[in-house]
């Protein structure tokens, strides 16, 4: 199988600050791939310099074969962006919108018409599309700008935190709008967020972004087994366990220890880590036992063990 | 599918005006014309009309060499004179005083000053120097007529007119008396006019600011990304950036010289042509200067620059100080270097002269200054920009 796309030693420097650093990785055809990574990891930085609004100082994207600093204009019409950002015309209408960014795609006469109403039906604003779009709700411009970054039919959708901001409703809504655009149309889709959860549910592949610098790569099994870490033990004791978490984390096979929520997480590493020694030491602290749950990794956790902090850090 | 993306960028821009109509025209007709009340009814009282004429080189060939002639000669050499004339060899419009002139208006017989014009300078020069020939020619007519009619008179009635035609005299060669007559032709600037011409200067920066802020809003909305992220080079994306900002400050200036006409302030009886042409002009100029400031500054920086540009066209450019009431030498020199100066310039005389020629070395130095940031920015653009 053709990769659609291949980033191959990037980086990206801003004046003295490195931003990406050698940054490298291949996705296939029809692949949902999930670029996570903290706030300031360079997430945004790699999809502009991928789409062409930035220029790396070393190494090259090519998408579908075309590379973004060769041959621009090629690469970059199989791409549809939606930005982080409500990247629309407020004060126009959604009609306004779609044929304006319809035009900037090449898209005129009966074909951008056609294109308008396809776009409005599959995200539901035909009713709407005459309203000004100061007036719509978060959800609603949300999905306008969906609509716009897949109105020419792009090979390669790249949506960029494309739920910061969302109701739980649009966010569905999102999400399926995902999963059906790649099932339908095999649209490859880049999906960078700091929502691990999100990331878990959409994504085939994964690949971790901290400090412009990669941190794992691959399927979400492959990610699991780079951290060493196979599950979560959640617990919930009676009493202050502050003082408790200390000597948990000295136990053989604890590579983390921490409180949500009230909930002590325990993360484990399941070749060395022995419960006999867990209980043991409860039972010898005089600790009550309100609850207990033993859980697979998240990626969250997961990504707390590769890089030592939390991910919405 | 460049003319695909002109054509949407024009209805776009088209439609983003009409729905913002409200604002825009608080900013480009409401705010400027309440201001221009205030200040030009505060100005209208000490407002001395400016007449923006600028000293006109004339040489006199003198065939009859007469104390007739020698008359008319030092007639361009009265003081007041003086501040619109420059006498010498090299000048733009040659008078010649023909053979037997002296002998023709004594036996009031008629006779020609022909003036020539070496190159075509300005008509209303042109005008202005016949009407100061005819007015003198006038008068001097008049003298003769009276002077032989008092040959017949006894010596009290002659004491008498000899008063009256003295007084006469006085008022002829009195520099108030000449303002009159030069001007009588001529129109000069209300109070409100030349408010809505300085004016302008002050709302140029208001544009730049406008179309700057609106750049700076695309990148923060997401707008710069979605459009850059399509298959436009970034010359093109440039270009089109520059298209909505003459469509934006043509329409805001159209705006602005409309509200002021059919107030009836200013650029009532004014070529509508001469408008056009200043307001293109100075639409290239703010498309420029804003396509310079987008093309090489970041957006704190850009807003540091037009707000300095703004206040020292609020100090310097004569819509809120009146410049020719202080007197300050250092404040008079920076005045003449305002950034506004030459816009004002266009439309104070096209007020004045409703002429294509008094215009035209404005309009010159508009274009040219336009295609040089043009320049300047797009070489800019294609070499690195927003990396």
């Amino acid at each position: 199988m053709l990769s659609k796309i291949c980033v191959k030693n990037i980086t990206k420097r801003f004046d003295d600050k490195l931003v990406l650093d050698n940054v490298s990785f291949v996705i296939k055809d029809g692949d949902i791939f999930g670029l996570i990574g903290p706030n300031g990891a360079g997430k945004s930085t790699l999809i502009n310099i991928m789409t062409g609004i930035l220029k790396a100082n070393n190494g090259e994207v090519s998408i579908g074969g075309y590379s973004i600093s060769k041959d621009p204009l090629k690469a970059k019409a199989l791409i549809g962006l939606i930005p982080q950002e409500l990247a629309l015309m407020e004060p126009l209408s959604a009609y306004d919108n779609l044929e304006y960014f319809g035009a900037f795609y090449g898209l005129g006469g009966k074909l951008l018409k056609e294109r308008i109403k396809g776009a409005l039906d599959v995200t539901g604003l035909s009713d709407r599309k005459n309203e000004k779009v100061k007036k719509f709700s978060g959800g609603m411009k949300r999905r306008l700008n969906l609509a716009i970054g897949i109105m020419h039919g792009p090979k390669v959708l790249i949506m960029d935190e494309p739920t910061v901001g969302v109701d739980p409703q649009s966010r569905n809504y999102i999400f399926e709008f995902v999963k059906k655009i790649n099932k339908e149309n095999n649209t490859t889709i880049i999906y960078t967020s700091h929502y691990m959860e999100e990331v878990e549910q959409l994504c085939n592949t994964i690949f971790i972004l901290d400090e412009g610098k990669e941190v794992a790569s691959g399927s979400k099994a492959t990610i699991k087994s780079m951290a060493s870490i196979h599950g979560t033990i959640k617990l919930t004791l009676a009493g202050s366990n502050e003082e408790f978490i200390l000597k948990l984390k000295e136990l053989q096979g604890v590579k983390d220890c921490f409180i949500i929520e009230g909930k002590i997480n325990i993360l484990i590493d399941d070749i060395k880590f022995k419960l006999e020694e867990l209980l043991h030491l409860i039972a010898k602290e005089n600790k009550i036992i309100k609850s207990f749950n033993v859980e697979e990794a998240s990626l969250e956790e997961v990504f707390l063990s590769l890089t030592g902090k939390k991910l919405r850090d | 599918m460049d003319i695909l993306r002109i054509k949407a960028t024009i209805k776009v821009s088209f439609k983003a005006i009409i729905a913002q109509w409200r604002v825009i025209l608080l900013v480009y007709a409401l705010f400027p014309l309440l201001l221009s009340i205030a200040m030009g009814s505060f100005q209208k009282s000490t407002f001395k009309p400016e007449t923006t004429i600028d000293k006109i080189n004339i040489s006199i060939i003198d065939e009859d060499n007469s104390i007739g002639s020698q008359n008319f000669r030092e007639l361009f050499e009265n003081q007041s004179i003086k501040k619109l004339f420059n006498l010498t060899k090299q000048g733009q419009y040659i008078l010649t005083i023909p053979k037997g002139y002296e002998n023709s208006i004594s036996n009031l017989r008629q006779t020609t000053i022909k003036v020539d014009e070496k190159e075509r300078t300005s008509r209303s020069n042109e005008i202005i120097i016949k009407s100061i020939i005819s007015q003198y020619g006038k008068s001097l007519t008049e003298l003769i007529t009276i002077s032989s009619k008092i040959e017949k008179l006894n010596l009290q009635d002659k004491a008498k007119i000899l008063n009256q035609v003295s007084e006469e005299l006085n008022r002829v060669s009195s520099e108030t008396s000449l303002k009159t007559i030069i001007m009588k032709g001529e129109r000069t600037l209300t109070s409100f006019e030349n408010q809505a011409a300085s004016m302008m200067t002050y709302m140029l920066f208001m544009i730049v600011l406008g179309c700057v802020a609106g750049y700076h809003l695309d990148k923060e909305n997401g707008c710069y990304k979605r459009l850059n992220s399509t298959p436009i080079t970034k010359a093109a994306f440039f270009n089109l950036d520059l298209l909505l900002f003459f469509i934006a400050s043509f329409t805001y200036g159209l705006i602005y010289i409309l509200t002021f006409r059919v107030a009836g302030l200013a650029f009532k009886e004014v070529n509508p042509l001469i408008i056009l042409a200043i307001l293109i002009s100075q639409s290239l100029l703010i498309t420029a200067l804003s396509g310079l400031i987008i093309a090489f500054l970041k957006k704190q920086s850009s807003t540091i620059v037009i707000i300095i540009f703004m206040y020292s066209e609020i100090i310097f450019g004569g819509a809120f100080i009146p410049v020719k009431e202080v007197a300050n030498d250092l404040f008079t020199k920076l005045s003449r270097f305002s950034p506004g100066t030459v816009i004002s310039g266009a439309y104070k005389n096209c007020i004045l002269f409703n002429s294509f020629d008094k215009i035209a070395p404005y309009l010159v130095i508009m274009v040219i200054v336009s295609i040089a940031l043009y320049t300047i920015s797009i070489l800019k653009v294609k070499i690195r920009w927003e990396e």
